[in-house]
């Protein structure tokens, strides 16, 4: 009889750990930016596409898309408002979303997103008309949510991704002689070792955002012309629909998950040296391609939370 | 008698006091499966598991082992779910670790081991390229079985602590190992 109890238990044990998944909680939202047509700066093809493609995954995977702002309205100032006027609709419970597919820059180490209105000055963009890794993440910060997760597919978008007490062991500008994503990571792990073991015994938790970038912080990322959405937006929303991102099969995917699996097929499709000639070209002075390799990141920290719910 | 004097004469005894005593020297090869949770700063405690391969070299004598060196292969599981569906990211790693402690009981066919000990974890974030190094602290409460010559079966109760930063997490499980025995005795003295 005893015996029969503690199997019981065993079983329920095993049954709430492994088997059981939350409902599907209803205060989850995401406002979504792209910029294809900017005033001063250059024009992209495709965020238009990705906003598209984004609003109707989310909405189907249980987000509410408060807002998409796209070209004339994602102003620096129509960014901020945006993000902060989410605020009535989250409480401490939330799970928010803020995508960004456009153009990114990177001054002196700072990475910057730019948004609709931004400024040129000669050939530079002007740094006060773009939008900081400080200011979009005070911004982000401020709203009342538990889970905040932060995608930006723009070219520097490394920049805005925090390592706390991890490291990256790709470099910033990943490329083909690297040897593989998997090179370096003990070698990385062991030449930080006093860095790593000390930031392990401090106090340093979470970064408030778990962000995604579509690139390193010394790496360009892409529209694609195949595939007709940002290069690194495509896979990550087919992430959504492709059963091979779900690693773990239960019917969610999450961030993570979603990252993994984007990183996985940029580097099978757009990182090979085959799809780079048919799908690019080179420059003709330095006789390097147009399209290079890049790899994208997340941040470090231990978390992550469900993106895609395939239960809707 | 001076100090350096007794010091040697202490040497002296205790080397002789060694050379009476049984030894052991073990070469092992352990599968092991733990059930854990994770907790960080103001997020929930939740669920995961983790299974490592270990392989295991020790020295016993006088019924204590010191030291064992363990390394170890090890994957943990994302964590369970939240009901904001939050969750705590899956690792994998290699670990380096030094154990010590009693053995209980020994005789040519059985002994009980308690063992403790410290050790160094590289992980990296499954699905990622983010490398960490991590503090572990160990524990494991091991039963052995002569099964035919020199190789024992030992069934180990492990216990395993890791620290990331704010964020803990804490397993216990049952572990499974080949060992290979060299220097027990082969009977007792009459």
């Amino acid at each position: 009889m005893k015996r029969f109890h503690l199997a019981s238990l065993a079983v329920l044990i095993l049954g709430f750990a492994g088997c059981s998944l939350p409902a599907a909680p209803g205060n989850r939202h995401a406002i979504l930016i792209g910029i294809t047509n900017y005033k001063e700066v250059r024009s992209l093809v495709y965020p238009v596409n990705d906003l598209a493609d984004m609003k109707a995954l989310l909405a189907k995977s249980g987000w509410t898309v408060d807002l998409v702002l796209s070209d004339a309205k994602a102003t620096k100032a129509g960014i901020r408002n945006g993000i902060s006027g989410m605020a009535g609709n989250l409480d401490a419970d939330s799970s928010v979303v803020v995508y960004y597919s456009g153009h990114g820059d990177s001054e002196d180490g700072t990475g910057y997103i730019i948004p609709y209105d931004t400024r040129i000055s000669g050939s530079d963009p002007v740094v006060s008309t773009m939008i900081s890794t400080t200011e979009l993440k005070s911004w982000i910060s401020a709203l009342p949510a538990r889970n905040k997760l932060l995608i930006l597919d723009s070219c520097y978008s490394g920049t805005f991704v925090d390592q706390v007490t991890t490291i990256d062991s790709a470099p910033p500008n990943y490329g083909p002689k690297d040897g593989g994503v998997d090179a370096g990571m003990l070698a990385t792990a062991l030449t930080n070792g006093a860095r790593l073991l000390s930031m392990a015994l401090s106090d340093a938790g979470d970064p408030a955002i778990l962000t995604i970038s579509a690139a390193g912080s010394e790496e360009l990322s892409y529209d694609d012309n195949d595939n007709k959405n940002g290069a690194f937006s495509y896979y990550l929303i087919q992430a959504g629909s492709d059963a091979a991102a779900d690693a773990d099969g239960n019917g969610l995917v999450t961030a993570l998950e979603a990252y993994a699996y984007a990183k996985t097929m940029l580097i099978a499709r757009w990182n090979s040296l085959n799809y780079n000639q048919l799908s690019g070209s080179y420059d003709l002075v330095t006789g390097l391609p147009l399209y290079q390799d890049f790899l994208p990141r997340v941040s470090g920290g231990s978390g992550d939370f469900v993106l895609y719910d395939k239960r809707f | 008698m001076s100090v350096h004097r007794r010091l040697s004469v202490f040497g002296f005894v205790a080397l002789a006091m060694a050379s009476q005593l049984a030894w052991s020297l073990e070469m092992a090869v352990a599968v092991s499966g733990k059930g854990g949770a994770t907790i960080e700063g103001n997020r929930p405690l939740l669920a995961r598991g983790e299974g490592s391969v270990d392989t295991s070299f020790s020295l016993e004598t006088g019924h204590w082992i010191f030291p064992e060196f363990s390394l170890s292969l090890f994957a943990a599981t994302p964590s369970s779910l939240d009901p904001s569906l939050y969750l705590y990211r899956g690792y994998q790693g290699l670990s380096l670790s030094v154990l010590t402690g009693p053995r209980f009981f020994p005789s040519p066919a059985l002994s009980i081991d308690t063992l403790f000990g410290i050790g160094l974890a590289t992980t990296v974030d499954s699905g990622t390229t983010l490398v960490g190094l991590t503090p572990l602290l160990r524990a494991e409460a091991r039963l052995s079985a002569a099964i035919y010559r020199e190789f024992w079966l030992r069934i180990g109760l492990p216990l395993e602590a890791l620290r990331q930063g704010a964020t803990l997490s804490g397993y216990a499980g049952l572990s499974v190992a080949l060992v290979y025995r060299l220097g027990v005795p082969k009977g007792v003295a009459k």
